[in-house]
């Protein structure tokens, strides 16, 4: 096989260096999982079938010379009768509300989901709105500037407006994402508890949280049977 | 593509094992051919580094592409090396390829790390996460340890990694006390560890005895032996329980016969004239060098060893210098050595015999017994009242009375023995019957031992006692002229 | 700007506690349509679990029962042969009491907002490792959507014959504890070694043989059988406490089953055999809804259905909000099995849940912590404490969740027991709870309960989850015997990120020079 024409592929960085849960939320139809597509497949879903069959997708990304992964969520649809639950919530680092600038109620729903945010997520989560569909230029209901106020009454850490049509800002919602994410974990230099590479837990009895997959995978060899 | 969660069918699956099997196997080929191109070439860029980790990753064990990566990055630690030193480059491209070389290094760890995963016990890739530690600039010594703690937890006898983190230790600078507790982390999960109770006894040597004292003291192996006596009591066929508790026994011994012979110091027993040989007699065996530190001649030619192992050997325990003037010897209460203010004894009319050793070495009287050892004879009859059938608490019952009682417990050491020898651990046979001869001819020297001192007699006499061998006679060579041993 | 609900879909679930909510995933997932209703604003029904300030919301249950005009309104929507068939508002759950018996501490936990930090479990059970949920989550990858905690310490009571004080005593559950141990002396920690490799024998043994090996015991006490082992007695008292919380009243037989079961699981994510729901056992049933609605299920909380249509014995549409659903299948909790069909048995389960800022019994590090209290009790079959904290994300950091659950049977309630448990270390809860648990026995054979009509299981007193998910399987495979019960899924997630990454890695890391 000639190597020459595939991308090469490199010595690897450290394994990843932290992994973060990214959730979406806001009314159906404003184009959060087209985002989501378009961030990690490069690709844009024709037609406007609901979400079925979409849990959660990685893409990892580099934040300087660290290698960052984002675990991003998608609703599943539960959102279409305000049946979004609150583990969804669990745990999220970051969440994403997305709203269509092409669709006014899709705006005018923000506070309630600013309340479920409130109720239900970590008090210190980062906080990103979005305004989704610049591509319909003309069809806008939600000026820049309405956006942009929302966001800083309601103290959002980061707006910004998107097209998953035409990439508009795709990239870079993502990448603020991580970045972001990642400069607040060293300040507090917390190994998040997802953090894959398990030799890292310093003590053989880890008392971090159990996730039933990876210790599913390990086997404690019963070693050094009595019998010589 | 699609992230609707699907279930395979086995035919499926099959097929495109099969399919996937003969494509790897290709790849392997080629991909393998074309490294060695390259590094005949002296081509240790980019495409080397990437191909040879393609292949390690699912064989960690070919040694000379682990090596091609390392000439590679040596070679690029090099260059960065030299880069750093010259004088027109920014401190910031100073930093970003200093920066470079450091990734590489932990792509080299992330590599192996993902070869001992699937396979634990490459020699090649646990040596390569030491020669990277090695060249870090701040190696994470930590999570090296965590990793080797979590490889043990996998699997407790892999020596590999055992060595990995006995070099990890050194390179961190971990004191005994950490390694200690660690060997106890482990004891504490799975007593069952061989390994772990071996790293114990060599933590706890280092941290208690120096030169000064070979030997842990009574508070430790107190402590130490209770222990271990969960681990017996709880699992009586566990041999690293047993296999600790006897080197427990040995460390804390002032007796011979139970520590091996490199531990016992070298001391005179006796030195006698006998009208044509000086015979000296030592604990361990000597050279004809060192005597010559001790005695008052330089003549190297006119000695005589005697050993069981050869007829002239060039070590042994029993010497004698042959001449009608008996020598003189260095008190050996002093430091051996050759200068003026130096006292020299005469063996002319009295021969030096060191009664107390011989004392010791025939049991002539049985040593002060500490409260553990009392208590761990009362485990062990208790276990065996338990398991009338295992070999470990009776032979360890033995042992402990041959060293703390064996003249109290005489007939039941030789009981217990014949028990062992006979039914419970036939495999070991010559052993039990070689410990019985030693308990029988030290009975008997003990019986003749105050004649033979005051010398009544110079006859030695031990008729019909079983004995396999005459290990521990020569001892007596200074004192003993004759010997019986009919009816063994 | 509520989207319509459909017109028809194969199955409609009501209610969203754990057993419908695992029902509503295996129907999913098998490719059946599911809408998924509630009538409440959150999930779980009674298995769910509250913040203390939504805790109140267990008492305000009003029953929906249709006003004339709503019913001529529903009527209305009727064909011909159709019948309307209220549901019931079966009384599952009463007898609701809660206090606060210390308004300082209410008052600190308010100021700082740390009430939304309690997560209070209606049904607190635990996973065993080895067992049918764990199996389950894992299958079918609902593991991603929780963690968990292991209880990490299981304690056994004991009543000094002298004094009656009790005292609890850690229960080593693997080697190393045992090994660890200081309590047990050293021949009992022998016997309980001697009787660990006994079971594990005895395990792989085949099923007539077994029975053999434990002679005229098989069906007597375990007790009796552990003497004639040799296991002294005061061993034998603590094994039956630990083996009991998994089998109350064990014979021989089932002793050792249930003692094998325990082993099992111990080791497998660490020294204990039971696992808990990082944040509470009402993730659990959020967690089957998301894979449901993942695999298309519809949910709509804040729901309530209105009545039944039935049609020749069978229930063939919902109505909900003044509109008609179709449907094949109904799968409903017992909460609303109509109120003719009659009830056979009614067993009653007591609950207790106390908040307080200081554990049962201290330790250096917090622990979830189990207690078998059926030796303080032994009239009923069942009776114990879980204890949970700031580990579990069911508390403030300090503070501690007791539950208590029992079995309502003989003079002793279980809040009496609890109440001694509490006086040991000098433990003041601030916050109190009670309830009574029903679980009801329908007479099914009347005809009532139209034939499609599912009944989903309910709460029972049990330890752990396993019963509950074998149940749900034959309910399934009863009703859908050519589909798979939430079979084994394929890792989906890893494959697809290793293909991105690959292009993305291509993209990113030309060669470097």
């Amino acid at each position: 096989m000639n190597n020459s024409n595939r991308p090469v592929r490199l010595h690897w960085m450290e394994d990843y260096k932290y992994l973060f849960k990214v959730v979406l939320v806001g009314n159906a139809g404003v184009g959060k999982t087209c985002l989501v597509r378009k961030f990690t497949q490069g690709i844009f879903p024709p037609g406007q079938s609901a979400t079925i069959g979409v849990d959660f997708m990685i893409k990892t990304v580099k934040v300087g010379n660290d290698k960052i992964k984002l675990q991003i969520w998608d609703t599943a649809g539960q959102e279409r009768f305000r049946s979004i639950t609150q583990s969804y919530y669990r745990s999220a680092h970051a969440i994403v509300l997305v709203y269509d600038v092409s669709c006014q109620p899709s705006f005018d729903c923000l506070p309630e989901w600013l309340g479920e945010i409130e109720s239900y997520a970590n008090r210190r989560v980062l906080k990103i709105l979005v305004g989704n569909k610049v591509d319909k230029g003309d069809e806008r209901e939600v000026p820049e500037r309405i956006g942009t106020d929302f966001s800083d009454v309601n103290h959002f850490d980061y707006f910004l407006e998107t097209s998953a049509l035409d990439a508009t800002n795709v990239d870079q919602l993502f990448e603020q994402v991580a970045t972001r994410l990642t400069n607040d974990m060293k300040v507090t230099d917390e190994r998040v508890h997802q953090y894959r590479a398990d030799a890292t837990n310093s003590s053989a009895n880890s008392s971090g949280p159990i996730k039933l997959i990876d210790r599913a995978q390990t086997q404690l060899n019963s070693c050094c049977s009595s019998r010589q | 593509m699609h992230f609707v969660k699907k279930v395979p069918t086995s035919e499926q699956e099959k097929a495109a094992k099969r399919k996937e099997h003969e494509k790897r196997a290709q790849q392997f080929l080629r991909v393998r051919d074309r490294i060695v191109a390259k590094r005949d070439k002296g081509e240790y860029d980019e495409e080397i580094l990437s191909l040879t980790q393609q292949i390690l990753e699912k064989n960690a064990d070919i040694y000379t592409f682990w090596n091609i990566r390392r000439t590679a990055i040596e070679q690029r630690i090099e260059a960065n090396r030299n880069y750093l030193l010259e004088l027109d480059v920014l401190d910031e491209e100073k930093a970003k390829s200093a920066q470079k070389v450091e990734n590489l290094l932990a792509g080299e760890l992330f590599l192996s790390y993902e070869c001992i995963k699937s396979n634990p016990k490459s020699y090649s890739a646990w040596y390569q996460r030491a020669w990277v530690l090695q060249r870090q600039a701040n190696p994470d010594y930590v999570k090296e340890l965590a990793l080797c703690e979590k490889a043990l937890q996998m699997d407790c006898r892999n020596f590999h990694c055992w060595d990995h983190r006995r070099t990890v230790s050194r390179m961190a600078k971990r004191t005994e006390e950490q390694e200690l507790e660690f060997s106890n982390r482990l004891i504490e999960e799975n007593f069952s560890n061989y390994s772990a109770w071996h790293y114990r006894s060599i933590a706890l040597t280092k941290i208690h005895c120096d030169e000064k004292s070979v030997k842990l003291d009574d508070s430790i192996l107190a402590a130490e032996l209770q222990k271990v006596k969960n681990a017996f009591y709880m699992d009586a066929d566990d041999q690293s329980a047993w296999t600790y508790t006897r080197w427990l026994l040995e460390n804390g011994s002032g007796k011979e016969f139970l520590r091996p012979e490199s531990c016992t110091p070298i001391q005179l027993i006796s030195a006698s004239f006998h009208g044509t040989n000086t015979t000296l007699v030592f604990t361990r065996a000597v050279t004809v060098p060192y005597i010559l530190t001790l005695v008052d001649t330089d003549d190297e030619t006119s000695w005589r060893g005697f050993s069981s192992t050869s007829p002239s050997p060039t070590s042994a325990r029993v010497w004698q210098y042959v001449s009608d003037t008996p020598l003189q010897i260095a008190n050996p209460l002093e430091t051996p050595e050759k200068s003026e203010n130096f006292a020299w004894m005469s063996l002319t009319d009295t021969p030096y015999v060191n009664v107390a050793k011989l004392k010791m070495i025939f049991d002539v009287e049985e040593p002060k017994e500490p409260a553990f050892i009392q208590e761990l004879l009362e485990d062990c009859r208790q276990l065996i009242e338990l398991e009338p059938k295992n070999k470990w608490p009776l032979y360890m019952r033995s042992l402990v009375l041959m060293e703390y009682r064996p003249i109290r417990s005489h007939s039941e050491i030789v009981d217990n023995l014949k028990l062992l020898a006979e039914s419970l651990d036939t495999k070991r046979v010559e052993l039990y019957k070689s410990l019985i001869s030693r308990q029988k001819l030290n009975f008997s020297i003990r019986e003749q031992f105050a004649r033979l001192l005051s010398h009544e007699s110079d006859e030695l006499v031990v008729r019909y006692s079983e004995l396999t061998s005459l290990e521990g006679v020569e001892f007596l060579a200074g004192l003993v002229g004759s010997a019986d041993f009919s009816g063994n | 700007m509520d989207e319509k609900l459909p017109e028809s879909v194969d199955v409609i679930v009501l209610g969203t506690g754990l057993p419908e909510a695992v029902l509503a995933s295996a129907c999913a997932r098998a490719g059946l349509s599911v809408l998924h209703l509630d009538r409440n604003e959150y999930y779980g029904g009674e298995w769910s679990s509250f913040t203390m300030s939504m805790i109140h919301e267990v008492n305000q249950k009003a029953p929906n029962t249709l006003t004339p005009d709503q019913k001529s309104q529903i009527t209305e929507l009727l064909e011909e042969d159709e019948q309307l068939v209220e549901l019931g508002h079966q009384k599952v759950l009463s007898e609701v009491e809660m206090k606060w018996l210390q308004d300082d501490v209410k008052e600190k936990l308010e100021k700082e907002s740390q009430m939304r930090r309690f997560s209070i479990d209606l049904v607190p059970k635990v996973l065993l490792s080895k067992g049918a949920m764990v199996q389950t989550l894992c299958d079918s990858q609902v593991s991603h959507y929780a963690e968990f905690k292991l209880i990490n310490r299981q304690l056994c009571p004991t009543t000094s014959s002298s004094d009656g004080h009790i005292t609890l005593n850690s229960v080593p559950c693997s080697k190393g504890e045992i090994f660890q141990n200081s309590a047990l002396s050293i021949l009992e920690k022998r016997a309980l070694m001697k009787f660990i490799t006994f079971c594990t024998q005895w395990r792989g043994k085949p099923d007539a043989e077994r029975r053999e090996l434990l002679g005229a015991h098989a069906d007597r006490p375990f007790g009796e059988f552990l003497k004639e082992m040799g296991v002294g007695e005061t061993l034998q008292e603590f094994i039956i406490n630990t083996i009991g919380i998994l089998q109350p009243r064990p014979t021989a037989m089932t002793g050792m089953l249930a003692s094998c079961e325990f082993m099992d699981s111990v080791g497998h994510f660490g020294p204990s055999p039971f696992l808990f729901p990082l944040y509470g056992c009402g993730e659990l049933a959020q967690c089957f809804c998301r894979l449901a609605a993942v695999f298309g299920s519809l949910y709509c909380l804040g729901r309530p259905v209105q009545a039944m249509i039935k049609k020749d014995g069978r229930v063939i549409a919902i109505i909900a909000n003044n509109e008609r659903i179709n449907c094949r299948h109904v799968i409903m909790s017992a909460r609303f099995v109509p109120e003719d069909v009659p009830i056979l048995e009614t067993s009653e389960i007591e609950r207790i849940v106390y908040a307080t800022d200081k554990s049962i019994k201290e330790a250096q590090k917090e622990q979830l912590t189990l207690i078998n209290l059926a030796s303080l009790r032994p009239e009923a079959a069942i009776s114990r404490i879980v204890e949970v904290g700031f580990e579990a994300c069911t508390a403030p950091k300090g503070h501690f969740l007791v539950h208590a659950t029992g079995t309502r049977e003989g003079e002793t309630s279980i809040e009496k027991v609890a109440g001694q448990i509490l006086a040991i270390n000098n433990v003041q809860p601030y916050w109190k709870m009670s309830f009574t648990g029903k679980t009801l026995k329908f007479d099914t054979t009347a005809g009532e309960l139209a034939e499609n009509v599912i009944l989903a299981p309910q709460v029972d007193a049990s330890l752990h989850y396993s019963h509950v998910v074998e149940e749900c399987r034959e309910i399934f495979c009863k009703n859908w015997p050519d589909l798979d019960f939430l079979p084994r899924t394929i890792k989906n997630d890893e494959e697809n990120e290793e293909e991105v990454e690959k292009t993305a890695t291509g993209e990113e890391n030309q060669v470097e020079n």
